[in-house]
């Protein structure tokens, strides 16, 4: 499961690079999580995001995300 | 956004000097005089500025209709990454190092900052048992983000003090008010002197690591998909700015942190008591004394309405993000240090295309220094004779500190 915190977001835009089916920018440029539960395909890319983001403020359960 | 008819409002008028020594030494009363003025206020000067959160974020939000060429570009250089408001080459240039500047990346060079701080503190603590006072701008601040990314990019520790010199040198151009008769102006000549020789140490630099290629920042470029896109000249200017950009913001945020570890006692003996608070005692430090206080924006379109002002195509709009990071309508009793304060992002690192590359890194050094600090010096007081740099990157110039 993915969590995203956008109070804390810098809108550097890494993760809508890394994985633009999962995450967008509001009007505000603030992250916006398109799948909470990604599939399977998709996880390494949520991974890559995560990881990219400056402001550290998305965050994956891998404990939930057995489907 | 276009102008709806008779929708925008007459701007409030200030005439503000950013450049008198009273800015740079107290700036908050005339930062929040613009702020409550409106939401954005004309100054006689020639520009537009903004004190608030809301406003700011809009602003940074289109990076190609409010862009930061060519104001950027003439700090930074034509080709720079950071004064390239296309979203697409300016991201294909920025990637080169975004690896480099991950959290997980970074982390690795936690112990090396500890260590070089604390190699920087054994002769301030020795001096300070002696009774001495010490300015800890040269003994730290200045030049702990230099090593560390001079470390990044691979100059040997032998050529790092006239990297750190040429840096503060160029620093000073971009902290002048350099809009008169600049280019007789001694320090915008030394300035540029800097930029070239600093130029001219790049550029061997980067002929040497083409022929010998290593893991560092300068390697990274040079051996990049992007390179083969990039002139020699333009390799130099992204590889100056990295180098500029990192130095002389997180010297002043660090010297920021030391200059309320002196003042605030009490807070200090918190942080000791439970480390674990330092990362965000730094970011609370940061918002209420951000470093990059001015950041401009040019309007490159027509028709552009912001907080139903029309902001005319070819104007120029200052934002005060540090006036916006003590905004009240984002955060609750704004001009107080909270460090449980709920953790929202302040502007201090940008937003959107331009915010901050090298945020972890700051972060990292901010945090770090900040630990050995607390673990290492005695209780210290910060002086009267501190001095603050320029308003538009803030912080102390002089922070001469002594035991209690």
């Amino acid at each position: 499961m993915i969590t995203v915190d956008a109070r804390r977001c810098l809108s550097s835009g890494y993760c809508v690079e890394q994985a633009p089916e999962l995450f967008t920018r509001d009007e505000d440029g603030l992250v916006v999580l398109l799948q909470q539960n990604p599939p399977a395909e998709l996880l390494a890319a949520a991974r890559a995001a995560a990881i990219a983001c400056p402001a550290a403020v998305i965050s994956i359960d891998e404990d939930q995300e057995a489907r | 956004m276009t102008v709806e008819s008779a929708a925008t409002v007459d701007p409030p008028v200030m005439d503000v000097d950013f450049y008198s020594p009273e800015m740079a030494a107290d700036p908050w009363p005339t930062v929040k005089r613009i702020r409550e003025a409106g939401p954005i206020v004309w100054n006689e000067r020639g520009f537009w500025m903004s004190a608030r959160d809301r406003v700011c974020r809009q602003v940074l939000n289109r990076p190609g209709i409010l862009g930061q060429k060519p104001i950027i570009s003439s700090i930074f250089g034509e080709e720079s990454f950071v004064a390239i408001d296309d979203k697409a080459r300016h991201n294909e240039l920025r990637n080169v190092w975004a690896v480099a500047f991950r959290r997980d990346t970074l982390n690795a060079l936690r112990p090396l900052v500890r260590q070089l701080t604390s190699d920087m503190l054994d002769p301030v603590i020795e001096r300070l048992n002696d009774g001495e006072t010490v300015d800890m701008v040269p003994a730290l601040c200045r030049h702990l983000p230099a090593y560390v990314i001079g470390h990044m990019m691979g100059v040997s520790n032998d050529d790092l003090p006239d990297v750190v010199r040429w840096s503060d040198l160029m620093a000073e151009a971009s902290t002048g008010d350099f809009q008169g008769d600049f280019q007789s102006n001694e320090r915008w000549l030394a300035s540029e002197q800097a930029k070239l020789d600093l130029a001219d140490f790049l550029r061997g630099q980067i002929d040497y690591r083409r022929r010998h290629p290593g893991d560092d920042l300068i390697s990274q470029i040079v051996h990049s998909d992007v390179a083969g896109t990039l002139s020699d000249e333009a390799i130099m200017i992204n590889t100056r700015q990295l180098l500029f950009a990192g130095n002389e913001t997180t010297a002043n945020w660090i010297g920021q942190n030391i200059r309320v570890l002196g003042d605030r006692p009490d807070l200090r003996r918190e942080l000791e008591a439970e480390p674990a608070l330092i990362p965000q005692a730094v970011e609370e430090i940061l918002r209420l004394d951000s470093v990059v206080q001015l950041l401009p924006r040019d309007v490159h379109a027509a028709d552009v309405v912001i907080a139903d002002t029309h902001l005319p195509e070819g104007t120029r709009i200052m934002m005060l993000l540090g006036g916006a990071n003590r905004d009240p309508e984002r955060y609750e009793r704004p001009d107080e240090l909270d460090i449980r304060r709920e953790g929202l992002a302040s502007l201090a690192f940008g937003f959107n295309l331009h915010s901050c590359l090298g945020v972890t890194l700051a972060r990292l050094e901010a945090a770090e220094t900040t630990a050995v600090l607390v673990d290492r010096l005695p209780a210290y007081q910060v002086g009267a004779e501190l001095r603050y740099s320029a308003f538009s990157m803030r912080g102390p110039a002089v922070l001469p500190i002594s035991l209690n």
